[in-house]
This record gives C-alpha cells, structure tokens and sequence, in this order.
C-alpha cells in the first residue's frame, strides 16, 4: 500500500498545508496538479508514467476532436494497452499453453523480453476511466476543454491506486468548489475517515493477511469450526482491506474538499447477489453495469440473452481485477449466481416461487446464503482453481 | 461559534498537540526503554516476531550495567552466538561474564541470521566512537561478511547513521552506493523508504515510543512465534530458547542436505593444484577483504574479535579426506586475510566433539562453555590490564 510509505508521509506533510494555505483558486489547482504528478511519477516510476501519459494525451485529444471514430480509436488503444500490458503473461501462459503448449512457450519468452516486471501502476484504473470519459464524449457528452482540469481528472493522486472509479461528470462538478476553499469541517472529517481507513487496513486486515497465509498451509488439517472460522476471516480480510484503502483515499480527497463516490455500502448486510453488487466494489460495479452489461443489451432481449449478458459481464469483472483464470472463475462464480437468483422463480416453477416466498419471507436465510455463497466466492478470488475447490469441499463436508 | 465548529477545531488542534506529545514520549523512551532482565534477542523481541527494536535499545541495553573503568564486550553476530541450542540459563555468554569478572561487561546483542557486521557491530562502532573501551566479538564464516544495509537488520544501520551515532568512513558509504546502483528498482526504493523511515525516526522518535509500548502495554501485529498471544506485550513473551536434544536425537534430521551444506561450505572458495593441495580462489577473496576493508571502520577493526565456526564432526568426519583439506585450508587462509586486515580471527569448534554442537553448527551448553573459555582468552589478550 502507498498510503503508509514514509514517502507518501513525506508528500503528504508538504502537499497538504500548502494546498490549505494557498487562497489563489488558480495558484491552488496548479498545486494539485504539481502534488498529483510527483505524486504519480514518485510511485508509478518513469516506465509507468510514460504509457500513462501517452494514452491520457489520447484520450483527451480524441475527445476533444468529439469525433465518434476518433473516440472509439482511442478506446481501442486504451483496451490494447490494457491487455498488453496486465493479460499477456495469462494468455501466453495459462490460456495458450491448454491451445498450443509449443507455441505458449514461445509467446511466453517473446513476452518476457518486450513487458516490463509489471504493469503500470493502477493501469486497470486508468483505462476505465478514460474509457467512461470517451464512451461518454463519443455518445453527446462535454468534453474537458482545458488541458490542466483534463490531467487533474486523470492523476487524481487520492483515487490513483485503487479507486474509486470515477466519473468525469461528477468530478469536474465539484473540483471548482475545492479549489475556491477547504471547510474546517471537511478536513476534521477526511482526517477521521483517513484514521478509520488505517485502522481497517493495517491493524485488522494486514494482521489477518499474514494469519491466513500462515492457517492456509495448514488448512487441510484444520478442524470443521476453523476452517470456517478462516473462512470468515478470509471474508473479513478483502472487505477491510479494500473499504480501509478505500476510506484512506476518500478521506484524503475530502481534507481537499472534494467527495469521491463511495465503493461500500455494508455489502455483507445484502440479503440477494443483485444487493450484494449494488453495495461492493460500487464504483466498478456500475462502471460494468454501464460500459459493458448494458451495451451488450442488458435485460432487454430474453432471458437468455440476459444471461449471457451477466455472464460475460462478470467474467470481464472477474479479469480486471487480474490476469489469472481463478480471477475469471471467480467472476463466473457471480455471474452464474445472479443468472440463478434472476431466473430460479420460473425456471423451477412451483418449487421456485415458493422457494422465493421462503427466502422473501425469512430475509435472514436470505443474507445467511448470499453471504455463504460470497465467502466461497472469495476461495475462488484468492486461490488457484483446485486448490479452491479442495478447500470448499473440506468447509462442505464439516469434518 | 457553533459547536460543530468548536468542536472541529478542537479536533484539528488536539492532532498536532497528540503529535507533539508523542515525540516528546518518543524522545523519552529513546533514552531509557530497553527490555527487563535482558539476556539475548529471544524471538519474541526480534525482528522474527516482527519487532524491530530500535538503535537507542541496543545502546541503552549495552550501557544499562556500565560504569566507567570497565570493558564493555558487545556481541554481535548471528544465530551461534545467539545461543540457538542452549536455554537462557545456560547460555554462553553467561558463561562469557563469569569467566572474564567485574572488569567486564558482557552484553549479547546477536540475532539470528544477523552478519558479522550488523547490529551488535554497530552499536560497538557507537560506543567506541562515544570514547568507551568496548571489545566486539561477532562470528560468520570464513568469506560472508556481506553488508550493513539490504538484510533484516538493514534498518538499524540506517538508524544509526540518522542519529549521528557511526563513524565517518566513506568506504562504507561508497560500496553501498555502488551495491544499490546494481539493485533492483524495488530494492532501491525499500532502502530508500528505510532512509526516510530514519530520517524521520531522527527527528519525531517514533520508533522508541512504539517499541516501548509494544514491549510494556501491548503489541498490534500477528505473527507467527506470536500467534495465540499476539496483542500481549513483548514484555510477557518468554525466552523460548531450549537445550540441545539429547546427543541420540542429534544430527539425524536432513543428513545429506546438511551434508551437501557442510561439503558447499569451503567449496567455492580454493581450487586445487594438487590432489590434496590447495589455492584460494582469488576473486573471492579479494571480495572479502573488500568487505571487510568497507563495512568495518579501522577503529572498530582493533577492538574485534571475530569468530569463523566450524561445522560439527559429525558432518565433517564424513566428508573425503581431499574436502576436508580443503575445508580446513579455507578456515586458515581466511583466517589469517581477516587477520591481515587488522582483526584478530580465531576458528572455533574445529577440536570441538559431538556433545558440544547442538546440530550443524549451533552448540549445545557444553559447546557454549568451551566457546566461552576461548573467547574469554582472547579478549584478555586484547585488552591486557
């Protein structure tokens, strides 16, 4: 994490008062801008400045051209830079080597000498905001004009490294209101959200981490009520790892006195996979709902064409969070899930409604399966395949 | 002024007030914490239980039973001389106190896995840079001196060196340069954040205060020595170090890995030019006493005393008679190179038995209390009344 590096302590005990103290709206937002790029070229390095860099000057000139073919060109190149850099490594080694295992082994050694060690930092972040931004031009939206509001929208250093996604609507809407003045109110309370964030992510999560990885050794000799208990420890440990980093950006992006959209709503109080969805990971969620289910044509052709819609839909979910297949089952797992839970009324008939007027009625059987199903999701999220499904059978059979 | 306000202001206040409170705490605990009744880094209050304890601990533990007149004998080192293999009742270095008397403080400040020239080594530079009459003893084997940054105990150079407390020999500073420049991106930012993390510490003294409370009040971090008592303080942690098994129970364990160890250990340092006749290998060599040239200033080169240990009989007997020359050459060879830098060298364990190795090559108490007869004598020797 970057947030508790000394050199972002450092960054931060000079960015901040010098943005607080600077009364010039134009002075303040140079500052944000000057902040956001040592900021970006201290931790992502020049190899990740650079492609970042190149693909933002893209963006915004395609955009600016508000030429529909120019927009999806830059879309296209966001999406190659994307899959270059983060799934070359998983489709030469884990998608070629089942195809063709002689010429896996080539891509493998042609990948290695053109990649660098790893992608640029928050690559995955970077191109779906650019693609929200041009998806939205391309389709009637405003582009940003000036060039300074553009980069600031783009290297937004509290959202830089894990989110939220954002909207360029929304952000350019409230970015005037920061740079014209900070509340007192606002910093106190980015101050408490960036402690609670601390709180969640080093004390609790970073302990479990290193827990689990110790326990998971062992996991075959574990009893029933330990292997469940790590279960639900493994469940805890993505959910304050994440809403903790999450609470640490949005908080330091309102000491600056700008709102970044929430990612967590209590995603483990949802009583269905749709509620879950609607409560984890918001900003990715939506940004899936709205740049991928729904032009593929969401709900409106069938069921079946629903389905399927959801399933790739989530597939994409699950490879974006990386490029391995346990990612991409994972995001399987979900999608089959919510195309059970939007189709089990009528596609079990009789035993379906009353199945759903059981889980209607006792909406605390319902939070209790979402919840289990979730849990064993996150085996698939973090471990291989096998070593996942080895494991779910040893939590099942309750020995 | 509404009370919403009031009480935002009083909140934004209180944090640098709580900040500047925690310095001063820092400040004060810089000067005294130190753990009680110390006997050795046990792993509950090192680096492997993740606890770090900082340079100020390691001196305030080494000056804690010093008065003026009297030697100070600061062990650094690794896992031997730690005293892996025998419990904190019979430890070596007990013996070490008993053996040398009054006119000598002995204080451990070995870790495991630790390099001759880290840690206890450093706090040694301190003292004798502070002008008190210190004798060092560390140990490693015959070529690994390696270097005071890039390890587990990295840190505590760097703290060190922010708190004004080593000397200056730009040697040091020069290889280390040269090292990071051919390091990895990533190594390079991790000594990076280490000099950050000390500069820092330098100033707001927040690794003493954390270090204090961890060990008094209560720790924060799970780890595994740790795991079913993790949040306790480290005060309540126990010495875990054991005896060696009994002798039958000894040496069985990964024979031929430890074998293959055992053979690897002098192998890659002299080629042959006869059958039994041996030569160092050069490069080696030179690298070493480049090392040791770097990372030991002159000062603290005369008042060391460095230990090269040997692997138990029980591997060495069952190498050929052509390894075993080659073993012993190296020993002899390297020896008289750290020698000829200006550091007094000595083998142990070559005439050492069975029963006084716990495995390989940590000793069980009866081992310890050979090691301490000899290093007894040779500190004598180096600092005649």
């Amino acid at each position: 994490m970057i947030f508790n590096t000394y050199a972002f302590a450092l960054f931060a005990a000079v960015f901040f008062p010098g943005y607080w103290l600077i009364r010039s709206p134009c002075l303040r937002s140079w500052w944000l801008l000057g902040g956001c790029a040592v900021f970006h070229g201290h931790f992502a390095g020049p190899a990740g400045v650079l492609p970042i860099a190149a693909l933002a000057l893209l963006t915004y000139v395609c955009a600016l051209s508000r030429l529909r073919a120019l927009c999806y060109a830059a879309i296209a190149a966001c999406i190659a830079a994307l899959v270059f850099y983060k799934y070359t490594h998983f489709l030469s080694r884990e998608l070629l080597a089942t195809l063709a295992p002689g010429l896996s082994a080539q891509a493998t050694t042609l990948s290695a000498s053109w990649l660098p060690d790893a992608p640029p930092l928050a690559l995955s972040f970077f191109t779906f905001e650019f693609v929200h931004y041009l998806v939205d031009v391309a389709g009637g939206g405003a582009p940003i004009r000036s060039p300074k509001t553009f980069a600031l929208f783009a290297i937004y250093f509290p959202s830089l490294v894990a989110g939220p996604i954002k909207r360029y609507q929304d952000f350019t809407a409230a970015l005037p209101r920061s740079l014209a003045g900070v509340e007192l109110t606002e910093v106190a309370a980015g101050a408490q959200r960036v402690a609670l964030g601390f709180f969640k992510k080093i004390l609790l999560a970073d302990n479990l981490t290193v827990a689990l990885a110790f326990y998971e050794k062992d996991f075959s000799n574990l009893s029933a009520p330990e292997a469940w208990l790590f279960l639900a420890a493994l469940s805890a440990r993505i959910l304050l790892d994440f809403s903790g980093y999450t609470d640490i950006a949005l908080g330091l992006s309102q000491m600056l006195g700008l709102r970044l959209p929430e990612n967590f709503n209590y995603p483990y109080a949802a009583t269905g996979l749709r509620d879950f969805w609607a409560r984890w990971h918001i900003s990715l969620s939506s940004w899936i709902r709205d740049y991928v289910y729904i032009p593929l044509g969401g709900n409106r052709h069938g069921p079946l064409r629903r389905s399927s819609n959801l399933i790739i839909a989530f597939a994409l979910c699950g490879l974006w969070h990386g490029g391995a297949g346990h990612f991409m089952v994972w995001g399987l797992w979900h999608g089959l899930g919510l195309v059970v839970q939007a189709t089990y009324r009528k596609g079990l008939s009789s035993l379906g409604a009353r199945l759903g007027d059981v889980l209607d009625r006792f909406a605390v059987l319902s939070w209790l399966l979402t919840l289990v199903f979730v849990a064993f999701g996150w085996l698939l999220f973090f471990y291989p395949a096998a070593q996942a499904w080895a494991m779910a059978i040893k939590l099942l059979s309750f020995r | 002024m509404s009370p919403t306000k009031l009480k935002t202001l009083a909140f934004l206040v209180a944090i640098p007030l709580g900040f500047a409170l925690a310095v001063w705490l820092g400040r004060e605990a810089a000067t005294y914490a130190k753990p009680d009744k110390f006997i050795r880094f046990h792993q509950g209050i090192a680096p492997e239980s993740l606890f770090y304890p900082p340079f100020s601990t390691l001196e305030n533990l080494a000056l804690a039973r010093w008065s003026p007149g009297r030697t100070l004998v600061i062990i650094g080192g690794n896992s031997i001389l730690n005293g892996v293999g025998q419990s904190d009742k019979n430890l070596w270095s007990r013996r070490l106190q008993e053996e040398l008397g009054e006119r000598y403080v002995v204080v451990n400040l070995s870790f495991r896995g630790a390099l001759p020239c880290e840690a206890g080594a450093l706090v040694a530079e301190s003292l004798i840079k502070r002008g008190l009459h210190v004798v060092l003893i560390s140990n490693t084997a015959p070529s690994t001196v390696g270097r005071v940054a890039g390890g587990a105990y990295g840190y505590l150079y760097y703290n060190g060196l922010a708190h004004d407390r080593l000397m200056y020999h730009p040697a040091r500073e020069a290889d280390l340069a040269a090292w990071e420049e051919t390091a990895t991106p990533s190594i390079r930012e991790q000594q990076a954040e280490l000099r950050r993390a000390a500069a820092l510490d330098a100033r707001f003294h927040f690794q003493a205060l954390w270090h204090h409370i961890g060990y008094r009040y209560g720790f924060t971090t799970w780890t595994q020595v740790t795991r079913d008592h993790f949040w306790r303080p480290r005060d309540k942690i126990a010495d875990d170090g054991t005896d060696a098994r009994p002798l039958a129970e000894r040496f069985r364990d990964q024979l031929e890995a430890e074998l293959a160890i055992t053979r690897a250990f002098s192998a890659g340092l002299a080629e042959s030019t006869e059958p039994t006749s041996w030569r160092t290998y050069a490069p080696h060599a030179r690298l070493t006493g480049e090392l040791i040239d770097a990372m030991f200033p002159p000062a603290v080169r005369a008042r060391t005393i460095m230990l090269l240990n040997q692997n138990a009989p029980y591997y060495r007997s069952r190498l050929t008679l052509r390894e075993r020359t080659r073993d012993d050459f190296v020993f002899a060879t390297y020896e008289q190179l750290w020698r000829d830098r200006g550091i007094d060298c000595h083998t142990v364990g070559a005439n050492f038995t069975d029963e006084d190795f716990a495995d390989r090559t940590h000793l069980a108490p009866s081992g310890g209390r050979k090691l301490a007869l000899l290093v007894a004598d040779y500190v004598r020797q180096l600092t005649p009344p």
